[in-house]
């Protein structure tokens, strides 16, 4: 198998991350910037999916970052720098799983959300309470399932991707995927079939 | 069903399959129902789970991310160098404590005994976490990860 990229940095500068990286390992606070900067975006993201707090998945992933820094002398510059920090904050969010969490709120958005689509309000009412349950039915998955939905349907990451982030093989990747998919597919099961009635009614 | 089979389902609806494989995965499904049953049903709760994006956080928010990670990182470091000197002052105060006492033997005897003991006790409890904490730093490989 070829060994697996980094994750995808879509809309995000390219930066020497070695470098600043034995910056960081020699003291220099000030080079961890660009480096959080670059990754901060995806790592509240996937806070934000396991939380369904904004507020949890900043604070999640700013904690993160500062483990991250804590750590990093221990840390090879040669390795991609996500998939390392990757971990810390998925076993943070881990954690958090175990905590009292702060009310949380369906993090999930779609079309008619966007200004220019006004459906019916009834539609409306309808996409509103099938993403409550597509959340609430990833809520109610085992954390490993969860996590890798997240990683494919909500951060679109590649299979490559998130092997890498996952250190897992390829096919691996396809096999947890699919498996967590039904899963998730059981306990959506009446929820799509009746949207699917509704669909062919009107 | 064949579990193999089944799995690539999920390969062919992510596109994630070689061209090769793709093409046997298609021969397979135009021979075997069940297995085209099993695709329409993954197919339909993906387009469920694909019409959702996450939702986005306000732009202001990245203006100041990095700025609230490094207040946090600073004062890491405040709460550490907060932590020592209280300690050091802690262990001072009791080392001196326990001293005046030994030396006044006006003070009852059970008070004398009662500071030692908690002097002594501390100490062996600071001891013990700073051997555990060095020995976790050498040793433990998930060191980063918070438990």
């Amino acid at each position: 198998m070829n060994p697996a990229p980094e994750p995808a940095a879509a809309g995000r500068a390219a930066i020497d991350e070695t470098a600043l990286i034995v910056r960081c390992q020699a003291g220099d606070r000030a080079a961890f910037e660009p480096i959080v900067t670059h990754h901060m975006r995806r790592a509240a993201a996937f806070a934000l999916a396991w939380t369904g707090n904004a507020e949890d998945a900043l604070d999640l992933s700013q904690e993160a970052f500062v483990r991250a820094f804590r750590a990093i002398s221990r840390f090879d510059p040669a390795r991609p720098f996500y998939p390392w920090f990757y971990r810390i904050l998925r076993n943070l969010c881990w954690n958090h799983l175990g905590r009292a969490a702060r009310l949380h709120e369906v993090p999930l958005r779609d079309d008619f959300d966007r200004a220019d689509a006004r459906p019916r309000p009834d539609a409306q009412l309808e996409r509103q309470e099938l993403r409550a349950s597509v959340w609430e039915a990833l809520r109610k998955l085992k954390p490993n399932d969860r996590e890798i939905l997240i990683l494919r349907e909500f951060q679109g990451l590649t299979y490559a991707e998130i092997a890498a982030v996952l250190g897992i093989p390829q096919g691996t990747v396809m096999s947890r995927l699919h498996q967590a998919r039904r899963r998730l597919r059981e306990r959506l099961q009446p929820v799509i079939g009746a949207a699917a009635g509704r669909r062919a009614e009107s | 069903m064949n579990e193999d089979r089944s799995v690539r389902i999920s390969g062919y609806l992510d596109d994630e399959l070689a061209p090769e494989e793709r093409a046997a995965f298609e021969r397979e499904l135009a021979a075997n129902p069940e297995l085209v049953e099993e695709l329409a049903a993954m197919q339909a709760m993906k387009e469920v789970t694909g019409s959702m994006k996450l939702r986005e956080f306000p732009d202001q928010v990245w203006d100041r991310y990095w700025q609230g990670t490094y207040n946090r990182m600073e004062r890491r470091l405040g709460w550490i160098l907060f932590s020592i000197g209280a300690i050091i002052l802690l262990a001072g105060g009791l080392y001196e404590l326990t001293l005046a006492l030994i030396r006044d033997s006006g003070e009852p005897w059970w008070i004398r005994v009662a500071v030692g003991a908690l002097s002594g006790g501390l100490a062996i409890l600071l001891v013990s976490i700073v051997r555990e904490r060095l020995f976790m730093a050498k040793r433990d490989p998930y060191r980063e990860v918070e438990r």
